[in-house]
């Protein structure tokens, strides 16, 4: 049986594993270094949805001069100051979210169909994951301040955010006014002459809520029909 | 953030120069120092979460004050003088710490814009009637009467396919409604008018 399957010795040296064992993992590294650029780079070259965030941009301007060890005590931004900016940040935070979460189910059904290609509902998906890790940040933050402040922390910010939203509306109902009064070309001076003489004619308004209006011109309208 | 500088004896942040700024960091930085004021004069370590109890009472003393104010103006006629005295109220609305209730807040918006609204419409500034009811529509405040006031407006300001279809709209959510009714006959009638048209 020997003499028909004779056997080969064949002398390995001890580094030969070793070598292959070097050679193999410095492939692996090669490649994920190679590929986490790769990534990286199409990463940094999605467009973000949202514009600059100035609330956090103004946050991390003031958090740098309170954190700063050779700044002088009374030049640094008071406690209050810097959970204000926090509350801030946290407001756009969650302003943000519930427009992500608004557009959430468009996005999804859009993508469904094939409305929108791979690389608009990637650019969705990264902006959802980096409103977590800023959501995250904050509560670090957050706890930073005062323990337990994160609990209480999003409800106040989320009533900052709607009475803020609110104020925005309101003030933006003067120049709101003027854009209007361009569209239906309808000046304030026109409507001293010109509107307020056909208005005249038609029968001013009587009622509280305008409603006297309606009884009054739709006697005088059926007056008229009669006629 | 180089155009930024905070002032430590006034707890606030300002711009460096007068130079132009992008007005939404403008909007930002200023929202941000009414809060810091507004976090400041509360007095407490962090802003308390909002409820009835801690709303600010007082200043609902007055907000109530400057609307039995506008409406007593209204019944006697002084229509100026009620709209102004409306918008002080909103005014004073808006001057509420931006952590207080928000719901609260919104129910006291909405008198003051219903009752400025028809106000407006008696001074004719048709425009600011609009604005005012088609906020007040936009914050879901979806009633037949606020579909009125807007068609209203509308029809004054010569959009009569707009007035048509608030009517309507109001129509749809109180169809017995008879002055609904009477506008929409009207607003039809015009706008066949407009088209050379009759029945």
């Amino acid at each position: 049986m020997d003499e028909e399957n004779p056997q080969s010795q064949i002398n390995i040296s001890v580094f030969t594993p070793i070598i292959y064992l070097c050679i193999l993992l410095s492939c692996f590294i090669a490649f994920s270094v190679i590929y986490r650029r790769r990534r990286v780079n199409n990463l940094a070259k999605v467009v973000p949805i949202f514009e600059e965030n100035h609330s956090a941009n103004v946050y991390a301007f003031l958090n740098s001069q309170y954190s700063d060890p050779e700044l002088p005590k009374d030049q640094k931004p008071h406690e209050k100051v810097m959970k204000a900016a926090l509350l801030r940040r946290g407001v756009e935070a969650i302003r943000r979210s519930l427009r992500l979460k608004e557009a959430e189910p468009v996005y999804k059904t859009l993508y469904q169909d094939g409305l929108i290609g791979d690389d608009v509902f990637q650019q969705f998906n990264i902006q959802l994951k980096l409103q977590e890790l800023e959501i995250n940040e904050i509560v670090q933050q957050c706890e930073s301040f005062k323990k337990n402040w994160a609990q209480s922390f999003f409800k106040v910010a989320q009533e900052i955010c709607f009475n803020e939203a609110l104020r925005r509306r309101l003030y933006s109902m003067s120049e709101r006014k003027v854009d209007l009064s361009e569209v239906w070309e309808y000046y304030a001076d026109k409507s001293e002459t010109e509107v307020a003489k056909k208005i005249d004619s038609i029968e001013p308004p009587s009622g509280a809520s305008g409603v006297e209006v309606s009884s009054s011109k739709a006697k005088k309208n059926k007056n008229k029909k009669k006629a | 953030m180089d155009i930024l500088t905070y002032v430590p004896q006034d707890k606030k942040l300002v711009f460096q120069d007068d130079g132009p700024v992008d007005p939404k960091l403008k909007l930002d930085v200023d929202q941000l120092n009414t809060l810091i004021a507004e976090i400041i004069a509360n007095g407490s370590d962090v802003p308390p979460i909002a409820t009835p109890q801690n709303f600010n009472t007082d200043l609902s003393k007055v907000v109530k004050r400057l609307y039995e104010g506008g409406v007593n103006a209204f019944k006697k006629e002084k229509y100026d003088d009620s709209v102004k005295q409306f918008s002080i109220g909103i005014e004073m609305i808006c001057r509420r710490h931006k952590f207080e209730a928000f719901q609260i807040c919104l129910q006291e918006l909405s008198m003051f814009l219903m009752s400025r609204s028809d106000a407006n419409l008696k001074t004719k500034d048709y425009v600011a009637a609009f604005n005012d009811v088609d906020m007040l529509i936009s914050m879901q405040m979806v009633t037949p009467d606020n579909f009125l006031r807007r068609g209203v407006a509308n029809f004054f300001l010569g959009n009569y396919e707009d007035a048509r279809a608030d009517y309507q709209r109001g129509l749809a959510l109180s169809p017995g409604n008879q002055r609904l009714q009477a506008e929409l006959e009207i607003c039809l009638d015009k706008i066949l008018e407009e088209n050379g048209d009759y029945l």
